[in-house]
């Protein structure tokens, strides 16, 4: 789910990656709306806020919104930045979990500081809210980058306009045959349900369970961490101790019960 | 790479000043601090009554959307720095004693009492009127739109 790449992932990690990231990000959304009365998984709507501010001559608050904008786009910089730079050093995993950490972090600490400190000031709200849309940036940063945009789990305006023109060809044979659009359509499909998911089962635990949602999240998050991290331990015990397993597990491989690109790496090995 | 740089200089430069105005400006928070006296309530959207725009609100229509409200009808708001709020009725003795807190980017005002959590939407917020508004789902139409002007 990780820890591939661009053209080397299958239709299958982009479903798992998008679904469960999508997932968290409507729950943190829902969370932010609720608490702080601002969204944070998207952008789009805080432009037309600063615009307005500006308008009114509102600075203090035109400023807020525009660091926010900022602290997003930063996020999916350092996403990038890691994902880019840390390859060489770190690994192709660590490279690509680094941000997923760092997003995990930034909401641990969000639902700490909500359940042990949080004196509902103006400062705090400005900071945390920050904090969460720096940790969204972080996370569709990555899916956008390792996907090769294929993935964008924050939001669904782009997702929406990407439906829309699918659904129009559909109604044409030969791109409802065509098997890339199809995959397209039930990644699209996949996201918006999670996302939507996120925010409506965040909706009704808030009011129980409160700021110990975001544990449910970062939980999700480990999730994904702890998928790829599983599957790497698997194959390197199967390289080094187990050569009749590993035999086995290619043959099942060849079988066709796990996707191209790995299969050819596994092969080759 | 020149014009990269130029790029990233424009994006910390845009930071630096947000963090500038930032310390310069007044908060929301500290701006809302004072005494403000109620100087009309009205509904934001026109209401055509027999043809003709109505926005004011009369005296019973307050009363009944007042009767559900934490917020009672009180003509003076004192909003203290430990973030009490003191309303004050119209007889001049205190009416009660509520909590507030400005929360999103300092656009909606929260005030807590015993008898529930309420949200106003700050309009408005200048040294001398704040204009708050309160959406109100009875059979009322509209937006309620109240407005203050400080007298301390």
């Amino acid at each position: 789910m990780l820890r591939k790449y661009s053209t080397h992932r299958t239709h299958s990690d982009n479903m798992k990656l998008g679904g469960l990231t999508a997932f968290s990000s409507g729950m943190v959304n829902v969370i932010s709306l609720i608490v702080f009365f601002a969204f944070t998984s998207n952008v789009t709507g805080h432009f037309a806020i600063f615009a307005q501010e500006i308008a009114k001559g509102n600075w203090y608050q035109a400023t807020v919104v525009l660091l926010w904008i900022l602290l997003f786009f930063l996020g999916s910089f350092t996403a990038n930045m890691l994902i880019i730079h840390g390859n060489k050093y770190i690994g192709r995993y660590l490279a690509h979990a680094t941000p997923l950490i760092l997003e995990t972090l930034c909401l641990l600490f969000v639902g700490i500081y909500l359940q042990n400190f949080y004196k509902e000031t103006l400062q705090e709200t400005e900071i945390l809210v920050a904090l969460m849309l720096f940790a969204m940036g972080l996370q569709n940063g990555l899916t956008a980058s390792i996907s090769n945009f294929s993935v964008k789990s924050t939001h669904l305006t782009g997702l929406l306009t990407d439906l829309g023109i699918l659904f129009s060809m559909f109604t044409k044979e030969r791109f409802r045959a065509d098997k890339q659009l199809r995959e397209k359509w039930q990644l699209l499909l996949c996201i918006m349900t999670c996302y939507v998911c996120g925010g409506i089962i965040t909706g009704l635990l808030f009011y129980s369970i409160s700021y110990s949602a975001f544990y449910i999240v970062c939980a999700v998050l480990c999730v994904i961490m702890l998928y790829d991290y599983y599957k790497l331990s698997v194959i390197k015990y199967m390289h080094k101790k187990q050569p009749l397993i590993r035999q086995h597990y290619i043959i099942k491989e060849a079988s066709g019960e796990e996707k191209e690109p790995y299969k050819k790496k596994m092969v080759v090995d | 790479m020149m014009k990269i740089a130029y790029w990233y200089m424009v994006v910390v430069g845009i930071a630096l000043s947000s963090f500038i105005v930032l310390s310069k400006v007044d908060s929301p928070e500290t701006l809302i601090n004072g005494t403000w006296q109620e100087v009309e309530w009205e509904y934001e959207k026109v209401n055509y009554v027999d043809g003709k725009k109505e926005l004011t609100i009369t005296g019973e229509q307050k009363k009944e959307i007042c009767s559900k409200l934490v917020i009672h009808h009180d003509p003076v708001w004192h909003f203290t720095g430990q973030n009490r709020l003191l309303k004050i009725g119209e007889t001049g003795k205190n009416a009660e004693e509520l909590n507030w807190n400005v929360k999103g980017r300092g656009h909606i005002l929260e005030l807590k009492g015993t008898e529930g959590v309420e949200d106003y939407q700050i309009v408005e917020l200048t040294r001398d009127r704040m204009v708050l508004y309160f959406n109100f789902d009875l059979q009322i139409r509209g937006i309620i739109k109240m407005t203050f002007k400080r007298i301390g």
